[in-house]
């Protein structure tokens, strides 16, 4: 039997994503022999986090100043934006180093089956920012999925009266492998996606 | 390809089974309700992950069980193969050759298999659900990519329909995914039909003895008549999701897509389910799924196995007789669960292994 302290830092550790009992236990095992200023360090660096650690009230992606760097850099195109689901998808985009516009975080993607609906997501917000003039382009990266496919074609439908340019990220075949070696899904897509050139 | 190995544990009547089958032909007799059927079932489980009796996989489990594990050795040309299925707790686990495949297709393409079970006769008197499942069946063998397609296309219908339960904002734009994920599905049961339609009018004409002309179309009655042809697929079904939104609205789902397609079927002009003899469509059942097995051969590059679920029930004497004749001129693998070892007349094989089933356990003979 597991001393009630013990239990509580377990139940709270369970509550993480792909953390179940025998992971808990591990941690729980180090914490208890790591020094304490280690610990507290943790503590602290948490209790941080969720204090500072914000949404940008333009992008809405997460950020500890406001606006977030991307949005206050002078280096970045405010021509062109990146439409991405969620804080993931920035970083996805940003380890690429070829994209030097702004970001705009939806905070998911339609799904009826859960009751998320336009309104639940910051569409609203974008198409503000579109009505400020400067965007020219949106590039819609949401997840090739079903529900990513449908939240593309609904913001390509809402914004292309607006009067900007809406294109869709492209889907295909990954740089440097041999054919052979791609799973018959993706080939299968990437011929159905094929384009001229 | 031929099953090698079969071991099952937990299925149904089932005791612990570990079968070494050598035979090309595997007849499996017993009295009813001893669990020749349930054998066929595990079988077919361990090709598809599916059943051929029942949608729940828990139905699978034996009474008082909490799981079961079935596990086949396949033969094919590139030597001996290893799948092993175990459900659990609500949760099914898959393993080719010991490791977890990347992508379920990859599982899948293993181990094809064509199951003839009374179940079948639906498909002659006109049960549109089973005409759909034989097309998509069939589809699969010719691409197995066919069962993503379906997975996309499922998946948007069902948001499609609570959209509409819920008549969101965003309704628009799941009717266009709709459109866009229902054509590759349609496009390709219908290119399936057409390619496999000469082998089932030829076998149905080996197999009655007359000379009817039996027809096979894919229809899609949810579409407007005048629209059909001028339009490609996509966009006739999205001017009919549009036009019909208020009634799907009301109804909170949409009765037009792929998922009312008919496989409809005509002897001499006339559609089967309404004017067909019972003969006549027994007859269109099992050249339908004669010529299954063919095309997954042609397809596939080697013979799928053939599950033969009580033949004695559905076929007269005479179609057993033209059954038997294709089991022995046949180079595949055939299971065949019988009351009697001897239901399906087989003339001269001598490749035939008769396993004796009795309350769930399996007596070679």
């Amino acid at each position: 039997m597991l001393a009630p302290p013990i239990q509580k830092v377990m139940r709270e550790l369970q509550r993480l994503p792909g953390v179940g009992e025998k992971t808990a236990t591990r941690f729980v095992l180090h914490l208890l022999k790591a020094p304490r200023t280690e610990v507290e360090s943790l503590a602290r660096a948490l209790v941080e986090l969720k204090e500072k650690v914000k949404p940008c009230s333009v992008c809405f992606q997460l950020t500890e100043s406001d606006p977030c760097a991307v949005c206050a850099s002078p280096r970045r195109d405010r021509s062109v934006v990146c439409v991405v689901e969620d804080q993931a998808g920035v970083l996805a985009i940003e380890r690429t180093r070829t994209f030097f516009g702004l970001y705009h975080v939806l905070g998911g993607h339609l799904s009826p089956m859960e009751g998320v609906g336009p309104e639940d997501l910051r569409i609203r917000e974008l198409v503000d920012r579109i009505g400020h003039g400067e965007i020219r382009e949106v590039i819609v990266a949401t997840n090739p999925h079903v529900e990513g496919e449908a939240t593309a074609l609904y913001l390509k439908k809402l914004l292309e009266p607006l009067g900007v340019r809406v294109t869709r990220i492209a889907r295909g075949v990954p740089l440097g492998g041999d054919l052979e070696y791609i799973d018959a899904l993706t080939l299968g897509r990437a011929l159905e996606g094929r384009s001229s050139f | 390809m031929r099953i090698r190995r079969l071991r099952v544990a937990g299925f149904r009547n089932l005791g612990s089974l570990d079968l070494e089958p050598e035979a090309r032909v595997c007849v499996v007799h017993g009295a009813n309700g001893q669990g020749k059927t349930n054998l066929l079932e595990a079988i077919r489980f361990a090709s598809c992950l599916q059943s051929f009796r029942t949608r729940q996989t828990s139905d699978l489990v034996q009474f008082g069980g909490s799981g079961f594990f079935v596990q086949v050795g396949v033969e094919d040309p590139n030597g001996l193969r290893d799948l092993r299925a175990s459900w659990r707790a609500g949760a099914r686990t898959v393993a080719v050759d010991g490791t977890r495949p990347s992508t379920i297709h990859e599982y899948l393409s293993v181990l094809p298999t064509v199951v003839f079970s009374p179940a079948d006769a639906g498909l002659g008197h006109g049960d549109r659900e089973a005409g759909r499942r034989y097309v998509d069946g069939a589809s699969f063998f010719h691409d197995p990519l066919h069962v993503s397609r379906i997975r996309r296309y499922r998946q948007t219908l069902r948001q499609l329909n609570a959209a509409l339960r819920r008549n969101t904002a965003d309704l628009a734009a799941w009717e266009q995914r709709m459109a866009e994920t229902a054509e590759p599905v349609h496009q390709a049961r219908a290119r399936t039909l057409r390619q496999i339609a000469p082998t089932v009018t030829g076998l149905y004409r080996a197999i009655s003895g007359q000379g009817e002309e039996l027809e096979l179309s894919l229809e899609a009655p949810y579409l407007m008549e005048d629209e059909k042809g001028s339009l490609g697929y996509r966009e006739a079904l999205l001017r009919v999701l549009r036009a019909r939104r208020d009634e799907d609205l009301r109804r909170g789902f949409t009765g037009a897509g792929p998922h009312r397609d008919r496989l409809v079927l005509r002897l001499d002009g006339r559609p089967l389910e309404r004017h067909g003899s019972q003969g006549q469509r027994r007859s269109v059942g099992l050249a339908l799924k004669l010529a299954l097995l063919e095309w997954g051969c042609t397809n596939l590059g080697q013979p799928p196995v053939l599950l033969l679920d009580d033949p004695g029930s559905e076929l007269d004497a005479e179609r057993l007789a033209a059954l038997g004749s294709f089991v022995d001129r046949w180079h595949g693998q055939v299971w065949i669960a019988t009351t009697g070892p001897d239901v399906v007349p087989l003339n001269g094989d001598r490749d035939v292994a008769f396993y004796r089933m009795e309350k769930g356990a399996v007596h070679a003979r």
